[in-house]
């Protein structure tokens, strides 16, 4: 028999034999901007720190818009919940979860209607029962509320979008805890536009990680217990009016 | 004096079988084996049923899902054949198939009750028979069985019910040691070769969202071994095959296998008459 025929008949035969596994999509890797946040490379001074802040005049406003983002976790919860439906003891699932996801606009008063509010999509990838702590996908003019110095505020998304949960999370577990996200398009809050930034929500708080002139980084801290700065020594206590003090 | 009852029950039923005229060689065992009917004759069961059209080609169906209407709300239609080699002598080689359909009704019943999808499932066998003399014989053959399910839901659940597909190959040999014109002992040896992931692509929505799976599932504790020693009886109208034994479970007509080990029984049993000549 020609070889390359005996050849191609064996590939084909295996790829037969092997095929039906459904494929992991790639996901998004936030790795090194994870480490970023957990390990500022700047060494600041009060006074810098002070500057630091100052550069970043809408913090709350960058909070209030993350914290509204993290309304997909939501609806990945319900694919979580959804599709441990399909699996059981002694069951290994694997591939790909797709979630279209029709934006709100006004919470007190929700329409799904994605030309009206607009929508996200996203990929989760599966592998041996769990969905990966990383996915992507993106947003298309979607319009949330959220909640800005006690009032409503109209928060929009556009562009890509890269999310990181901090750990794979189980089929039917609930999101709970870490959310580094990543937003290349643009993120607005009320009359307020960023563009292409990311931000961390983590135990309660937001956090922000600032390249400084020198291309080190620092890490802004937004919670209940007020502002904080984080450099690669550090953490400084910045309350309103006063100078940033180490802790 | 359980032993020599039960030696005198196996000497009587040696010396009844011995003494029977079936027709052995005219009537071959056909599961498992290369071997079909002579032309015209036909055998009819509960389990499974079918006819020589010619010596050379056998078509049959099984029964049973015909007739699951009261239980799935449905019948469930099946077809198999196989066509052996035309020549004589001690080597015999056959081509196998079957189609079966379940509809949606039949899967909404088996799942929950608003589930809609179809299933085909189709198997195909390569079968080598080989017949050292009259008292016996060795079939190997290769299994091949694919499941292919599409359906979708518009409720917020999904499950593997939504849609799925796989298949699987499996290798068999069975010996037969005929001791009689009537009785015979067999032994079944089953290998799982591969059981493909099924996939499991399912799409749910509601009004914020919707979800699309494309899965794949398998099971993390494939066994792959089937033993199942039996006897088969081949009286002059009446047929019987019967075994019991443990290992991986084909579900009949489907060719699909467990992945547990069960205690796995074997059965066949009809009459067979000729229809033409």
């Amino acid at each position: 028999m020609n070889l390359t025929l005996l050849t191609c008949c064996l590939a084909a035969l295996g790829t037969a034999a092997c095929g039906g596994a459904a494929d992991i999509p790639a996901t998004p890797d936030l790795r090194s901007l994870l480490e970023s946040y957990e390990r500022p490379t700047a060494s600041i001074d009060a006074a810098r720190a002070a500057t630091a802040l100052d550069s970043v005049p809408n913090l709350a406003e960058l909070a209030a818009g993350f914290r509204a983002a993290a309304y997909v976790m939501s609806k990945v919860d319900v694919a979580s919940d959804d599709t441990s439906q399909s699996t059981g003891q002694r069951v290994r699932l694997q591939g790909a979860i797709g979630l279209a996801l029709r934006c709100p606009g006004n919470a007190a008063d929700p329409q799904y209607d994605e030309n009206i509010n607009g929508s996200i999509s996203l990929t989760l990838a599966v592998a041996d029962n769990r969905i990966l702590r990383s996915f992507g996908g993106e947003a298309k003019s979607c319009i949330l509320e959220g909640t800005l110095r006690g009032r409503a505020a109209r928060i929009v998304l556009d562009g890509a979008l890269a999310f990181d949960v901090g750990r794979d999370l189980g089929l039917g577990q609930r999101w709970t805890g870490d959310l580094l996200a990543s937003l290349p398009g643009t993120l607005r809050v009320d009359e307020f536009e960023f563009r292409s930034i990311s931000g961390r929500l983590t135990d309660g708080r937001f956090q922000y990680l600032l390249t400084l002139d020198d291309e080190k980084t620092i890490v802004l801290q937004l919670g209940d217990d007020g502002l904080t700065v984080r450099d690669n020594s550090g953490v400084w206590f910045c309350a309103p009016g006063e100078p940033c003090a180490s802790r | 004096m359980r032993l020599a009852i039960g030696s005198v029950a196996c000497v009587v039923l040696l010396s009844w079988c011995a003494g029977a005229s079936a027709q052995q060689l005219e009537n071959p065992r056909t599961d498992y084996t290369a071997y079909t009917r002579p032309k015209g004759r036909a055998q009819v069961g509960l389990l499974k049923t079918d006819l020589g059209i010619i010596d050379e080609v056998l078509i049959g169906t099984y029964p049973l899902p015909w007739f699951a209407f009261p239980v799935l709300k449905s019948t469930i239609p099946n077809v198999y054949a196989k066509v052996r080699s035309p020549w004589s002598g001690p080597l015999t080689l056959a081509l196998g198939g079957s189609f079966l359909y379940v509809d949606g009704k039949a899967i909404a019943q088996l799942a929950d009750k608003s589930a809609s999808a179809s299933a085909v499932s189709t198997t195909a066998e390569i079968d080598a028979s080989y017949r050292f003399d009259d008292r016996f014989s060795l079939s190997i053959g290769l299994d091949y069985a694919r499941l292919r399910a599409i359906g979708g839901k518009n409720d917020e659940a999904t499950s593997v019910e939504g849609a799925s597909m796989g298949h699987t190959y499996s290798t068999r040999l069975l010996g037969e040691w005929r001791l009689s014109r009537v009785f015979a002992l067999s032994l079944l040896f089953r290998y799982l070769i591969y059981q493909s992931p099924y996939s499991v692509e399912s799409s749910s929505s509601d009004s914020a969202i919707t979800i699309t799976s494309d899965l794949s599932a398998e099971s993390t504790i494939q066994k792959h071994f089937t033993i199942v020693p039996g006897v088969s009886f081949e009286w002059e109208r009446w047929e019987l095959n019967a075994g019991v034994g443990y290992g991986v479970f084909y579900l009949p007509a489907l060719g699909l296998a467990s992945a547990k080990s069960w205690p796995v029984v074997d059965l066949a049993f009809g009459y067979r008459f000729d229809v033409y000549h």
